[in-house]
């Protein structure tokens, strides 16, 4: 077959691969409770952190370790522990996405990312 | 309501001006349309279409001019200068501020099409019309959306003229007739663009944005007309000159990245990095698929393909980036303002339109009949564009996963870990790029005997292993990060060996050598950096967290007291002064290799990381870095506290049987509630409630039980002092709803205060940027010998 022919079929092959390694890689939006978080398996967890209840940091005894509790979207709650320290403004967030597995009672997070109020639009909005 | 001091004159300027560029510009195409394959009407109207171009040109300068006017003079009666500027911002901030916003940014990029429009307008030799109605295309898209016409539903745009009273009418404030005088300052610029790259960064970014429509328009006319040779020569320049600005901007943004922000790196496969770098593969890919097509006559379609994918995915960049449809996903995007619909419509004209035509040209496009042969250059030059438009396509799929929620009404989230997933597919085309790059330019076209091209490349390939292994001996890597350190040392060799054939004859024509050497170098840079990359900030406590997990791997950071030393790899960190500088806490560290046979420090170097703490946007960790020549320190300050700043407050907390409660002598439990609990204190009519507390110290475990008590309707406490860990405990109040109970913490020894603290050493990270400035020069050689074969 000609060369160029070749090619074209290589790349859609490797494009197809792509589709399915996209496809097998990305993650979903779980809850706590749902089966794919409770097999242990790397999901994303939206939600919101409780305020309520006290968050664990003790830098001076471990700088790294970090837990609070968490509250899905459709209400339940769980421990999360994340290594990399207190995020800044953590207190502050309005919305929650951990990444990460459920290990026994304890999600474990390898990613948070917080989503926090627009400062510079309530600002504005108390100044007029 | 007669507003007092409002300058409204160059409001109506710049929204007049907007208008006048919307219209002229289709004018202009309309014009022009009218010559199209008509010579005498070319002649009669191709000048007053030239006119209606510098009126629109004219009228783009008037706008941003207008903008520019409002922000210097702190007009804040204007929307766009209150929200993104203040009072004090000095003159070079205020052109950050003129691009931080949508609107502004937009202007920004029609700056830049504009001006390279002139160019083109007088550069174009043949089918000035067909070139000048494509070009035109693109900014009748951008000025819409400027435009800020609000038709039904819809929003058309956004205006950057809008008056702040415009964009909330019912505010109290706007209900005096001086509320300019109450107003005061402006909201400023975001702490973080505070800095000279967002000064250089956006525009260098834009205008090679905008290098990426000359192409795009001479490619479309030429399949407009069927004419595919006369555009071979300016579109060679105009994408040189664009891979290398558009090059630049990208690297720009990573330079930027790796200096300020705290993940710790220059990439971080953020869609929106990932958008800017659409085209610029793209384009690339286009350059060599051209210089083919010069040579031999072959890979036409795949070359206008390329060229007409690159402009789409600037447009589809600018869709990802605009619409909001990205979300939380990217610190870049903007929020979503209405814009969505015209964006797609933007993206799906240009799109219709150029794969219209190319799609009905297809027939026409001719192919070279033979076969080309393996060991021939146009062979490999093809693989390797190939392999960019591969590369391409795999980040294309992946950042469009918002886009693919939104369309099929999915809700996949982004890849767990999203660096080792782009890695893992990006490495091997890496790995293809850096050879390809390092051993093409050694095949002629046509034909070259193999034996010619062994007796080069062998010795290149044993040379490259020879280094990879001597690499190894101070960093080793895994294998597929050793198959691309390998690639890319093949590349560097290569290519060093091509410059010095050059060098001896004609230097003007090394450019692909000498721009293929610096990629090489990139790409070494990127590997030994990035794979040798050490968190030196290891805590090294051995806490353990209970079964089922080790999280030990994890320990990343860590803490330094104040006026205390720390062992950070192998530097003695100790951390004694922090300073203020308006809102910004610099903290200094100072840094002393620890000689450990000769137990002696080496002379100091200070780190000044800083946080700020601004009161609009919140803490932001700025990173310092202490630059060598082979390795780069780079540390951040993670959190930082201040305990010893809070002696003497009680501090209160609602909590639940159970709970526990950190102090710094301890840990303090709540253990049982006491419905009758003892003390002298108590009379008869008081209803007590003793809350039973567990307090753990380091030595001890004792109890102690404040008391709550209502008396005459009134909470009282009676609290419990331990003196020799200096606490008192109280417990004041009962929340019955919740089954709360409040606990008061008083500490005499409130604690030192300390900073957590990250640091990482990135090895030979100075090769990136060395690489990045002589791929730049490389492109630069290159452009600069085609103008001076055209001038000879």
């Amino acid at each position: 077959m000609k060369k160029s022919n070749l090619i074209v079929l290589i790349i859609i092959v490797i494009a197809i691969g792509m589709i399915f390694s996209l496809a097998d890689n990305v993650s979903t939006y779980e809850a706590f409770n749902s089966p794919k978080t409770l097999s242990g398996a790397e999901v994303h967890v939206v939600g919101y952190l409780n305020k309520e209840k006290p968050l664990v940091y003790n830098p001076e005894t471990d700088p790294g370790y970090f837990s609070f509790i968490m509250q899905d979207t459709v209400g339940d709650e769980k421990r999360v522990v994340y290594m990399d320290g207190k995020p800044r403004d953590f207190e502050k967030s309005e919305k929650l996405v951990i990444v990460g597995e459920l290990k026994d009672t304890v999600f474990v997070a390898n990613n948070i990312l917080m989503k926090c109020p627009s400062k510079y639009v309530e600002e504005k909005n108390q100044n007029l | 309501m007669e507003f007092v001091g409002e300058n409204l004159l160059p409001g109506i300027i710049g929204e007049s001006s907007i208008i006048v560029a919307f219209l002229s510009i289709i004018a202009t195409m309309v014009l022009y349309g009218i010559g199209v394959g008509n010579e005498e009407k070319s002649l009669k109207f191709n000048p007053i279409a030239k006119i209606t171009y510098y009126v629109h040109s004219a009228a783009v300068f008037t706008t941003i001019g207008s903008l520019f006017f409002i922000i210097n003079n702190h007009l804040f009666e204007y929307n766009y200068a209150y929200s993104h500027t203040s009072l004090s911002l000095p003159l070079i901030y205020q052109f950050s501020c003129f691009w931080e916003g949508q609107e502004g940014s937009v202007l920004l990029w029609l700056f830049w099409q504009t001006i390279l429009g002139l160019l083109l307008i007088h550069t174009i030799k043949k089918y000035k019309n067909e070139t000048m109605i494509a070009y035109g295309s693109i900014a009748l898209f951008l000025v819409s959306m400027l435009l800020g016409l609000k038709i039904g539903d819809q929003n058309f745009g956004l205006s950057p003229f809008i008056l702040l009273r415009e964009t909330m009418p019912d505010a109290p404030l706007f209900t005096v007739a001086n509320y300019l005088e109450q107003l005061g300052d402006g909201n400023g610029l975001n702490p973080l663009l505070q800095n000279y790259w967002m000064v250089i960064h956006p525009p260098t970014l834009f205008l090679g944005f905008a290098f990426m429509a000359p192409p795009f328009a001479y490619v479309i006319a030429a399949l407009w007309r069927r004419d595919y040779k006369y555009f071979i020569e300016p579109v060679l320049k105009w994408t040189l000159i664009g891979s290398m600005v558009l090059g630049i901007g990208v690297l720009m943004g990573g330079a930027w990245a790796y200096e300020a922000l705290s993940f710790g790196g220059f990439w971080a496969w953020d869609p929106v990095e990932n958008a800017s770098i659409f085209p610029w593969l793209l384009i690339v890919a286009a350059l060599h698929t051209l210089v083919v097509y010069k040579h031999t006559g072959r890979s036409l379609k795949f070359t206008l393909l390329l060229y007409i994918l690159a402009l789409v995915m600037v447009v589809y960049s600018s869709f990802l980036t605009r619409s909001g449809i990205l979300g939380e996903t990217s610190v870049h995007s903007f929020a979503d303002n209405g814009l969505m619909v015209q964006l797609i419509i933007f993206l799906g004209v240009i799109t219709t339109g150029a794969f219209a035509f190319f799609f009905s040209r297809f027939k026409s496009l001719i192919e070279v009949k033979e076969e080309e042969k393996t060991n021939s250059r146009e062979f490999w030059l093809f693989v390797g564009a190939v392999v960019f438009f591969l590369s391409w396509l795999q980040i294309f799929f992946s950042t469009s996963v918002p886009v693919i929620n939104e369309v099929f009404k999915l809700n996949i989230a982004p890849p767990t870990n999203v660096i080792d997933y782009y890695n893992k597919w990006q490495l091997p085309f890496g790995i293809f790029m850096a050879l390809l790059s390092g051993g093409a330019l050694f095949f002629k076209y046509k034909k070259t005997e193999w034996s010619n091209v062994a007796k080069k490349l062998i010795p290149i390939t044993v040379l490259a292993g020879v280094f990879t292994a001597l690499i190894n001996i101070e960093y080793p890597f895994g294998f597929s990060n050793n198959a691309l350190l390998f690639a890319s040392l093949f590349c560097v060799i290569g290519s060093a060996w091509m410059l010095i054939d050059f060098a001896r004859k004609d230097f003007l024509k090394a450019g692909a050598a000498f721009t293929h050497f610096g990629f090489g170098v990139l790409l070494v840079g990127v590997v030994i950096s990035n794979g040798q990359k050490e968190t030196i900030s290891i805590n090294t406590q051995n806490i353990a967290y209970g079964k089922g997990y080790d999280l030990s791997e994890n320990r990343l950071n860590t803490l330094i007291y104040k006026g205390g030393k720390n062992v950070v790899g192998p530097y003695l960190v100790s951390y004694d002064k922090d300073s203020f500088e308006y809102e910004n806490h610099f903290y200094e560290l100072k840094f002393q290799v620890m000689d450990l046979e000769n137990k002696s420090l080496s002379e100091p170097f200070f780190l000044y990381p800083y946080v700020q703490d601004n009161p609009k946007f919140g803490k932001s960790a700025n990173p310092d870095t202490k630059h060598y020549w082979n390795f780069d320190v780079f540390t951040h300050i993670t959190s930082a506290y201040t305990p010893s700043l809070e002696k003497g407050e009680i501090k209160k907390k609602y909590i639940e049987l159970g709970d526990t409660i950190y102090v710094n002598s301890g840990t303090i439990i709540l253990r049982k509630i006491d419905a009758e609990p003892k003390h002298t204190l108590i009379t008869e009519n008081d209803i007590p409630v003793g809350a039973l507390l567990e307090v753990q110290t380091k030595d001890t475990v004792l109890f102690v039980e404040p008391i709550c008590l209502i008396r005459n309707n009134h909470w009282h406490t009676i609290p419990s002092k331990i003196e020799n860990i200096g606490l008192e405990l109280s417990f004041s109040h009962i929340d019955t709803e919740n089954n709360k109970f409040e606990i008061g913490v008083l500490e005499e020894n409130a604690g030192k205060d300390f900073i957590i603290l990250k640091a990482m050493i990135f090895p030979f990270i100075n090769l990136v940027w060395l690489g990045s400035i002589l791929l730049s020069i490389g492109f630069m050689i290159s452009f600069i010998h085609r103008v001076r074969l055209k001038l000879a």
